[in-house]
């Protein structure tokens, strides 16, 4: 049980960090950027030859001094690709359709989500691949005789990191003022002298750069991805940002460790007949908590409700 | 009296009833003698897809174009129309050990055959009710949030579908023969009607051609009933402004549905004419890509257009079945023949010949869902309504009598 | 119905916004055939109570009778066929729909259809639809000959004062018992809000009950049989013109806080 937790923690963690792109975007622009798991994905791809180049793959014994600089520089490469592709995503396909119809952007998202992933795609092929090896991975004893690895301790403390960097840099500096200003109301911020286009700019990067960033933690934790993973993980993500309550950074952080525990748990269900009915039924069960939620809770765990202005 | 600008004739001509009217029939008796010009059964073949696609297409653009909403797993409504007809008229289902007969419904151990012009309805119901069981609950959300609620009830059928196959892990019985697909799907009854004699074979693709396009020109004509009526006029007053549409006595949630509802039924009528053609039904041909490429003829087409919808459902049928894989051979051939030449030419070649361009369609989709939003949002054959303009005068006029206003107002601040 | 019946009675309405009392223990009724109005400073509670009575959302307390029915936290859609029909303070019209369709949607609930008779138009369905355009364009023609001759418009191309005539005709089309109009002159010029104001007198000499927010007191005191004004939420006075012209509390709300903030 403690197993399923320290498991379901540390995949939630992942989904948490990707959850923040969504729920950043939403905030400000509300705009579902379907394009973001794809993003996401990227930044695996480019983490890879990075890691092969600074981490003698063929070592049986990866010195962690090595492990550091290599896991580093790769998430500062991801981040920084990544955050350009977003910001570029947002400049080329959704700024020009900012005052058009709600459909519109959301369409075109889709259509960038799909260029990506087809981009994706004939660049590295249908298959899975594996993912360079960063470190020694080592178990620690955890509480009720549960094991620990020190992998895990890494994605769990990293997603922490972000999510405690990006609530400080929210709420304590003045850009961060100013991104709250423009969530708010856009207009407003535009006659207080805020440049809204270079915060919706800024908004794209710090999004898809933890995306990059996380992506690296992904590659380690999950060691295989394919040209699709970024879409389900998109999806779960997304959920993740409902489950807390859109637009709010801890709620992600909050809804993808309880969507993370909730798939590890049903992934675990079922023995003898119904032998791996929690893997057969996972995703399913994700999209009904979905729906329960949107349904019962909209606004989400810690988001509010609100009226549109009459 | 100013005598009309050529654009005006032209607009005017766009919009007269009669001269739409005439293209119509135009088309629909073109699309008549088509099989006796066609060179080959492929040909035939690929205006068959179409004719599903267009059918698809209709009815999506009745819950996107229409009634605003997205629906990014309508897919779902076109597998469960193909799950219904292969489970209700194959021999799946082995029922006892003796054979019952009636005229539209058989069963025994040769499984269960409901008579296919019984299946319309039943199809068409069918998807139809999953739309309301489903859209009850959640068409009261946002819009974006609809999206992703039928992209995950698109990804949940085919899910389904896939784990209640033989020996499943929750201990129900085989129901949809999981990753095997089903099989042995009847075909339609023969028809003899005076001079008509249709006998469904796969070796002939003339009958089903002629059933598609009997079905296809009967739901235009119902969509645009629907179009001008009431309900018509309700969905779009509820896309335009839902508060507004409240105020005006328009129940916002079962409006919806009904628009949810009837896009279902048209896809389950796509999916029974799907399943009968091919004999077979595959889950995997319902996924997520699939409700995209739907969506793509909608708005490459117009949203909320029908005439739009009927061209965008013809175009990436022939881009599906032929046009891609032709361009690709091309290209390919083209590069492997720039490969002979010398240095940077070469490399050139080598590149081209080695594009792996059949399977660049999601990026081609991509490229036209981005492109039309951005430089053409009102698609190839917009609807009138969408492309509606003021003739140049007036409009001048009232941007005038507009900035007039503005001043005024401006000026009281 | 005579003069004095009360059509509508609003007894106890009370809204609560978090912390905020919007509307406060809220009495007021409005009788058959008049014109009241609703007045008051900004933030007064007054597009609130429009809000609450129309149905966008339900009331923390208190009732709604309309016809001695309570239709306190009925839906909009359900409001309107009970006969009340608003218009907004910004102007909500379809805007891709051309004029005659603006105005027909708001004969929607006047009209009985179902899935069958959309799909098979049967001779009684052609009838009725035909009804409604000519209801239409009759509601129209009365309204404004200008705006009928640009019954083919689309909305979002008619000048500001003809968009909002044609949300008035929306809002008539029903035949509604109750008119809501939610500051109806908002940015009209003088002219124009003078000429809106002969319209809603017209509307009212046809028979129609209206309820009306307004900002400009001269257009109130000119066009209202009785005034509620309104200030944070309760009333605080009611009468006629004169009445409320000469009341202390009004003076001191009104003018008194505009000549400080001035």
């Amino acid at each position: 049980m403690v197993e399923i937790l320290i498991a379901g923690l540390a995949l939630g963690s992942l989904y948490a960090i990707v959850a923040l792109g969504y729920t950043m975007v939403y905030g400000i622009i509300e705009l579902i950027n379907f394009a973001h798991g794809d993003v996401f994905t990227f930044g695996v791809f480019v983490a890879i030859p990075v890691l092969d180049r600074l981490i003698n793959q063929s070592a049986i014994n990866i010195s962690p001094l090595q492990s550091l600089i290599g896991i580093g520089v790769a998430m500062i490469v991801s981040a920084l690709l990544c955050g350009i592709l977003g910001v570029a995503i947002e400049r080329l396909a959704y700024r020009p359709l900012r005052n058009a119809p709600r459909l519109a952007p959301l369409i075109t998202a889709i259509g960038v989500s799909l260029i990506i992933e087809n981009a994706l795609f004939q660049w590295q092929g249908g298959g899975l691949i594996g993912f360079p090896s960063t470190l020694n991975v080592v178990q620690y004893p955890f509480l009720g005789g549960a094991t620990i690895t020190n992998v895990q301790i890494l994605v769990i403390a990293v997603a922490v990191l972000m999510m405690i960097g990006l609530d400080l840099f929210v709420n304590r500096t003045n850009v961060g003022k100013a991104m709250r200003a423009v969530a708010q109301d856009r207009e407003a911020a535009a006659m207080m002298g805020i440049n809204v286009d270079r915060i919706i700019s800024l908004t794209f990067l710090i999004g898809s750069a933890l995306a990059g960033a996380g992506a690296v933690i992904y590659g380690i934790e999950i060691s295989e991805v394919g040209y699709d993973t970024g879409f389900t993980l998109g999806l779960f993500a997304f959920t993740a940002a409902v489950v807390g309550g859109i637009g709010n950074i801890r709620g992600a952080m909050l809804g993808g460790i309880l969507i993370g525990v909730v798939i590890s748990w049903v992934d675990n269900l079922g023995s003898g007949a119904s032998a791996g009915a929690g893997t057969e039924w996972y995703d399913v069960v994700v999209f009904a908590i979905l729906v329960l939620i949107l349904v019962f809770r909209p606004a989400g765990l810690l988001g509010t409700n609100t009226t549109e202005k009459v | 009296m100013v005598t009309p600008s050529w654009r005006e004739r032209i607009d005017h001509w766009r919009d007269s009833r009669a001269l739409r009217r005439i293209a119509a029939v135009v088309v629909v008796i073109a699309a008549f003698l088509y099989p006796l010009v066609a060179s080959s059964g492929t040909g035939l073949d690929t205006a068959t897809v179409a004719e599903v696609f267009i059918l698809l297409a209709l009815g999506l653009n009745i819950v996107v174009g229409f009634a605003g909403l997205l629906d990014l797993g309508y897919a779902a409504f076109f597998a469960i129309g193909a799950y219904t007809t292969a489970l209700l008229a194959s021999t799946h289902f082995a029922i006892g050990n003796q054979t019952h007969t009636s005229l539209l419904l058989s069963y025994g151990p040769n499984g269960v055959h409901v008579n296919f012009f019984l299946l319309i309805p039943i199809a068409a119901l069918a998807a139809a009710l999953c739309g309301i069981l489903f859209g009850a609950p959640t068409l009261r959300l946002r819009g974006d949030y609809l999206a992703i609620v039928t992209l995950g009830f698109g990804e949940i059928v085919p899910k389904v579908i896939e784990n209640l196959g033989p020996g499943n892990s929750v201990g129900l019985p085989n129901i949809t023969n999981g990753v095997n697909d089903i099989t042995g799907i009847d075909s339609p009854p023969n028809i003899n009607l005076g001079p008509i004699h249709w006998t469904f074979q796969t070796n002939d693709p003339r009958p089903w051609y002629y059933l598609g396009l009997i079905i296809v020109v009967i739901s235009v004509i119902i969509i645009y009933r629907l179009r001008s009526s009431r309900l018509g006029r309700s969905w779009v007053a509820i896309r335009e402004d839902e508060i507004a549409a409240a105020h005006a006595g328009i129940n916002i949630t079962g409006t919806r549905l009904t628009a949810f509802a009837l896009g279902a039924a048209f896809s389950g009528f796509g999916g029974l004419l799907e399943a009968s053609r091919l004999g077979t039904v595959d889950y995997t041909e319902f996924l997520f890509n699939f409700s995209i490429t739907i969506l793509v003829m909608v708005i490459l087409g117009g949203m909320g257009s029908i005439p739009g919808a009927v061209l965008g459902g013809i175009v990436i049928a022939y881009l599906n079945q032929s046009w891609l894989t032709n361009a690709a051979a091309g290209i390919n051939n083209f590069g492997g023949w720039l490969e002979k030449g010398p240095g940077l030419i070469h490399t050139l070649g080598v590149w081209l010949s080695g594009l792996p361009l059949a399977s660049a369609k999601p990026m081609i989709f991509g490229i036209i869902l981005v492109g039309i939003m951005l430089l053409r949002p009102q698609g190839l054959l917009p609807s009138g309504r969408r492309a509606r303009e003021l003739h140049p005068r007036t409009a001048g006029e009232l941007a005038e009598e507009d900035s007039e206003l503005y001043t005024v107002r401006t000026g009281e601040i | 119905m005579t003069e004095n019946e009360d059509l509508v009675r609003v007894q106890g309405l009370t809204r609560r916004f978090g912390g905020l009392t919007a509307v406060d223990s809220l009495d007021f009724e409005v009788r058959a055939g008049e014109i009241l109005s609703l007045i008051g400073p900004n933030g007064a509670g007054k597009t609130t109570v429009f809000n609450i009575i129309s149905g966008i959302y339900p009331p923390t307390s208190g009732q709604i009778l309309f016809k001695g029915e309570n239709i306190a936290g009925l839906k909009p859609d359900r409001v309107q066929r009970k006969g009340i029909s608003r218009t907004f303070q910004t102007l909500r019209l379809f805007a891709n729909m051309s004029v005659l369709e603006n105005v027909l949607v708001g004969y929607h609930s006047r009209l009985h259809s179902n899935l069958f008779g959309d799909i098979v138009k049967p001779p009684w369905v052609v009838k009725a639809e035909k009804e409604a355009v000519e209801r239409s364009r009759e509601v129209l023609g009365r309204l404004s000959p200008r705006l009928l001759s640009r019954q083919e418009f689309r909305a979002s191309d008619l000048a500001y004062a003809d968009r909002r005539l044609l949300e008035l005709a929306r809002a008539l089309v029903s035949d509604p018992a109750l008119l809501l109009l939610d500051e109806p002159t908002a940015g009209m010029n003088p002219t124009e809000a003078a000429e809106f104001m002969d319209h809603i007198r017209h509307i009212h000499a046809d028979g129609f009950t209206i309820l009306l927010i307004e900002h400009n007191l001269n257009v109130v005191m000119g066009v209202s049989h009785r005034i509620v004004v309104l200030d944070y939420g309760t009333k605080i006075a009611e009468g006629t013109p004169d009445e409320v012209r000469s009341n202390e509390r009004v003076i001191e709300a009104y003018l008194g806080r505009k000549a400080a903030s001035a």
